[in-house]
């Protein structure tokens, strides 16, 4: 089939038709070039133009964010808002510890405080040393 | 694209009549069949044929060289103006014979007479075939373009064309095997 359809090649046009038809085109001018609406913009923003904008565009944006990055949050300002933190959070281990140790010696020392005045004869050392606790306590 | 044509193309637009001369006359065999096998009348082949050229005399200036070649400039004119006489003049696709000029084998010889024959009959097939089929038919396997340049001129892709061209010849070698086997051809 192919073989056959290959023999079309032969047809053609008439010689009288193809110098008839070329006189007639040949005395006709040629029209004026009118580019069409947006034509040029259309050529301006072709396709390599338009990814060559959008890659730099991108890369604005990406150094623009990069560098407020730096300015408003960056390594320095981080660093001194974890070490005001650290400051404080040990703060309050610090208090938390001062106060669970205050409270274990205060426990023991009423304790044989306690022993000592419900069975034995309290000296005046003893006297002291139960007062003290006593007023410890109170404050 | 070939340089020289590039220097005809440049000198055509400039308005000089020889180089376009020289286009027209390498191109208008080809333009010509491919409208002669969509309208099959050798009078409608010759009118079209002639308005392809005047339109892309005319219209020289604006053709802008943008990878593509001239030939699928042209056959984009001639697939435009053969939809415009079909919109204007309301008129189906006529099965008739090949003008015995067209073909230019003789035929006084009883071999050759049947390859005439055979040429007629695949003719009337082909006006059978949708216009998408028609259209990658004649550019592919008689013009014997390449599909990068048909799939330009008809606006499709070169995977596109390869399909059509496949589903085209099927279709034309199962017509072709009805009419063969007795059955006539309808008329569209």
């Amino acid at each position: 089939m192919e073989k056959i359809l290959k023999k079309f090649k032969t047809i053609e046009p008439k010689e009288e038709f193809k110098r008839r038809s070329l006189a007639i085109i040949l005395n006709t001018p040629q029209n004026e070039y009118q580019p069409k609406p947006f034509e040029y913009l259309g050529s301006f923003f072709n396709l390599q133009k338009i990814m060559g904008l959008t890659a730099v565009a991108t890369l604005l944006i990406i150094s623009g964010l990069s560098f407020l990055n730096n300015k408003l949050i960056g390594p320095s300002l981080v660093s001194n808002l974890n070490q005001q933190d650290l400051n404080k959070e040990m703060e309050s281990f610090n208090i938390q510890f001062s106060q669970i140790k205050y409270y274990d010696d205060s426990a023991k020392r009423i304790e044989v405080a306690l022993m000592k005045t419900s069975g034995e004869s309290v000296t005046k050392e003893q006297n002291e040393e139960i007062n003290q606790i006593l007023d410890e306590l109170t404050l | 694209m070939l340089e020289q044509e590039k220097k005809f193309i440049n000198q055509a637009q400039k308005g000089n009549k020889e180089a376009f001369s020289l286009l027209y006359g390498h191109y208008l065999p080809a333009i010509y069949r491919y409208i002669f096998f969509k309208v099959s009348k050798q009078e409608e082949a010759e009118d079209i044929t002639h308005e392809v050229f005047l339109s892309a005399w005319q219209n020289m200036k604006g053709y802008k060289y943008k990878g593509l070649p001239f030939s699928s400039w042209l056959y984009q004119i001639a697939r435009n103006a053969v939809i415009d006489f079909y919109r204007t003049s309301k008129k189906t696709v006529q099965i008739e014979m090949a003008n015995e000029e067209f073909i230019k084998i003789p035929s006084h010889d009883p071999e050759i007479l049947n390859a005439k024959m055979e040429l007629e009959k695949i003719k009337r097939t082909i006006a059978l075939l949708k216009p998408e089929y028609q259209n990658v038919l004649i550019m592919r396997l008689i013009e014997e373009l390449p599909h990068s340049e048909i799939a330009t001129a008809l606006g499709k892709s070169e995977g596109a064309v390869r399909l059509i061209q496949h589903r085209a010849l099927k279709e034309l070698k199962s017509l072709y095997n009805e009419t063969t086997n007795g059955k006539d051809i309808k008329e569209v």
